[in-house]
């Protein structure tokens, strides 16, 4: 009897251990509080890693070929490198130019236009575009109840072995907060570990004058909408936030995208139409203002050569290369067993 | 048997004891304090009981329509007497889908004695819980009533067709959400009925086309005015069955 209770007491307090498992959502002191409401879904280690399942399987898509992970690659910091626009089911082109995923807790719309208000129901989006998944939330959860590791996966996560659409979102939505990047030089230098080269320390001072507003440290972006005035692409006609708001003063805004991490996330703009940084900086330095471009764009930032070569080493000092290569955040080795079956 | 697991086992059988007597005791006192009250929603067109793919006439439509889908949340249903609150329904959200028989009568638990004659409810779920993120039950986002490329819910679903419907294959879809200004979509209904032990709600459909002009308009699918249009009229057309 004595051996029994001591069993079930070591049991208890493995179980202890394994509820308070290392979660990987940490970030620097610097930064803001996170906006993301995490009281609706409480981050646990068993949830995440079933996200990260999730976010790598492509179950999701209509003929299983498809993941969240083929247009959000962990190597180009989430972002799909090299397409303008992304493709997804059947080789499909969609409108926009697949963003990258970090730093998500801190945002409060997802989407170029902000269309998705949560990021706990982000999912549903992708999942079901014609051109991304073309698949059924309705499906998938069929798919993922059939599937003896998501059964498994599914139970260690919510003591529920049944995958509900709640379960199935809030989980990805867990993985993805995880996604933090917080490591580049900036991040080092912020934390007195590194110095600036000079070229760098010119490029920041530019940076504060021209940039800061709209991307604004240490996330570097103010995750708001702005017309920074590119003309609209008449093989696409997106008018970006106008489609969702239906203001005309909304028109050809688009959410500003962070900053960091530009080196993996090539090319640039929501339709991708840059492919360089020195286009993007071009763009800003001639820029031909009109009423609608954001405030803050009042005059072209008429950068010399010099300068814009400044610019451009202080925005790589915010490449992360430990957030790129976490292998946390990496392909789930247990998937390999789910696509053989 | 040792002195000490005897002792822990006499333990154990009288927690055991206690634990039976407590859920005993917790059992006579749902029964004791709470009732419920069968509410059923029963659409209706012409003062006829609506089937899926019938077909009805509607004599201002001159034409005769088809129902094929009807889906609707209602939410936060309270009890008043007169004016005095009385209760609210525990479950706080119910998806009734007429193609789901069993959704269509709903058991609301309430406390016992709770005297009302009247009660008010939304169409649709409210902004507070929608910003809350994804949740499960009724609002699980499976239930084919979350719009996926612009979040949040539908709050009233409704497709069909009708000849004189311009629309691919004469179908008509009205798909009525959103929750964000300018474009909040929700809507509240009033209704007053003698107290009995089930509450039975009419919904008059043809209201609706009368007043919609689906020669027009036949898909509303997006937070806009034109849905906000549309959902103004769903109040009226909930009545209690005389």
């Amino acid at each position: 009897m004595k051996v029994k209770i001591t069993l079930l007491i070591c049991a208890l307090i493995g179980l202890a251990f394994k509820g308070s498992e290392f979660i990987n959502f940490s970030y620097p002191s610097y930064f803001p509080a996170p906006v993301y409401k995490s009281a609706y879904n409480t981050l646990s280690a068993e949830k995440i890693e079933l996200g990260r399942l999730l976010f790598y399987d492509p179950i999701l898509s209509k003929d299983n070929s498809i993941s969240c992970a083929s247009c959000h690659s962990p190597y180009n910091a989430f972002a799909h490198t090299d397409h303008d626009l992304s493709h997804g089911i059947n080789d499909s082109i969609g409108t926009r130019n697949a963003p990258a995923l970090f730093n998500l807790a801190w945002q409060n719309s997802f989407m170029w236009d902000g269309a998705i208000h949560s990021l706990d129901v982000q999912a549903l989006a992708p999942v079901s575009h014609s051109k991304e998944m073309a698949e059924t939330i309705q499906n998938v959860i069929v798919k993922l109840n059939k599937s003896e590791i998501y059964r498994e996966a599914f139970y260690d996560a919510w003591q529920d072995s049944v995958a509900t659409g709640e379960h199935f979102l809030k989980a990805i939505a867990q993985f993805q907060l995880t996604l933090v990047s917080a490591n580049s030089k900036y991040d080092a230098v912020k934390a007195g570990e590194l110095e600036f080269s000079p070229q760098e320390a010119s490029g920041l001072e530019l940076f504060n004058q021209n940039c800061n507003s709209c991307h604004q440290a240490p996330l570097f972006s103010t995750y708001e909408f702005a017309n920074n005035g590119l003309s609209v692409d008449s093989t696409l006609n997106d008018f970006g936030r106008y489609g969702i708001t239906q203001n005309s003063e909304d028109s050809l805004k688009f959410k500003i995208p962070s900053l960091r991490n530009l080196s993996y996330t090539y090319p640039y703009m929501h339709d991708g139409r840059f492919s360089t940084l020195h286009e993007v900086v071009n763009h800003y330095n001639t820029l031909r203002i009109d009423g609608s471009t954001n405030e803050h764009l009042s005059v072209p930032l008429n950068l010399s050569s010099k300068n814009k070569a400044d610019l451009v080493s202080f925005l790589l000092a915010l490449n992360d290369e430990e957030f790129v290569f976490n292998p946390q955040n990496k392909f789930p080795k247990q998937l390999i067993l789910t696509i053989q079956n | 048997m040792s002195n000490f697991s005897g002792k822990l086992f006499i333990a154990f059988v009288l927690i055991s004891i206690n634990f039976i007597g407590q859920n005993l005791q917790n059992d006579l006192l749902v029964d004791d304090s709470h009732s419920s009250i069968e509410l059923k929603f029963r659409p209706e067109i012409n003062r006829t009981p609506l089937v899926l793919n019938q077909s009805y006439y509607i004599p201002e439509l001159k034409d005769s329509i088809t129902i094929r889908k009807l889906k609707f949340y209602v939410s936060n249903i309270s009890f008043y007497q007169s004016e005095e609150f009385i209760a609210q329904a525990e479950q706080r959200y119910f998806l009734f889908d007429l193609e789901d028989k069993k959704s269509m009568d709903r058991s609301v638990v309430l406390p016992n004695n709770a005297e009302f004659d009247n009660v008010k409810f939304t169409i649709g779920v409210d902004s507070t819980t929608q910003m809350k993120g994804a949740h499960g039950g009724d609002l699980d986002p499976m239930h084919g009533m979350y719009w996926s490329w612009q979040s949040g819910y539908v709050n009233f679903k409704l497709e069909g067709s009708a000849k004189s419907c311009p629309g691919r294959n004469h179908v008509f879809q009205f798909h009525i959400g959103g929750f964000q200004a300018p474009y909040n979509s929700l809507q509240n209904v009033h209704l007053s009925f003698d107290q009995k032990d089930e509450l039975i709600i009419m919904l008059s459909l043809d209201t609706l086309f009368t007043q919609a002009n689906i020669t027009q308009d036949y898909k509303v699918m997006s937070p806009s005015e034109r849905a906000i249009g549309f959902a103004d009229q769903l109040p009226q057309i909930f009545n209690v069955k005389p």
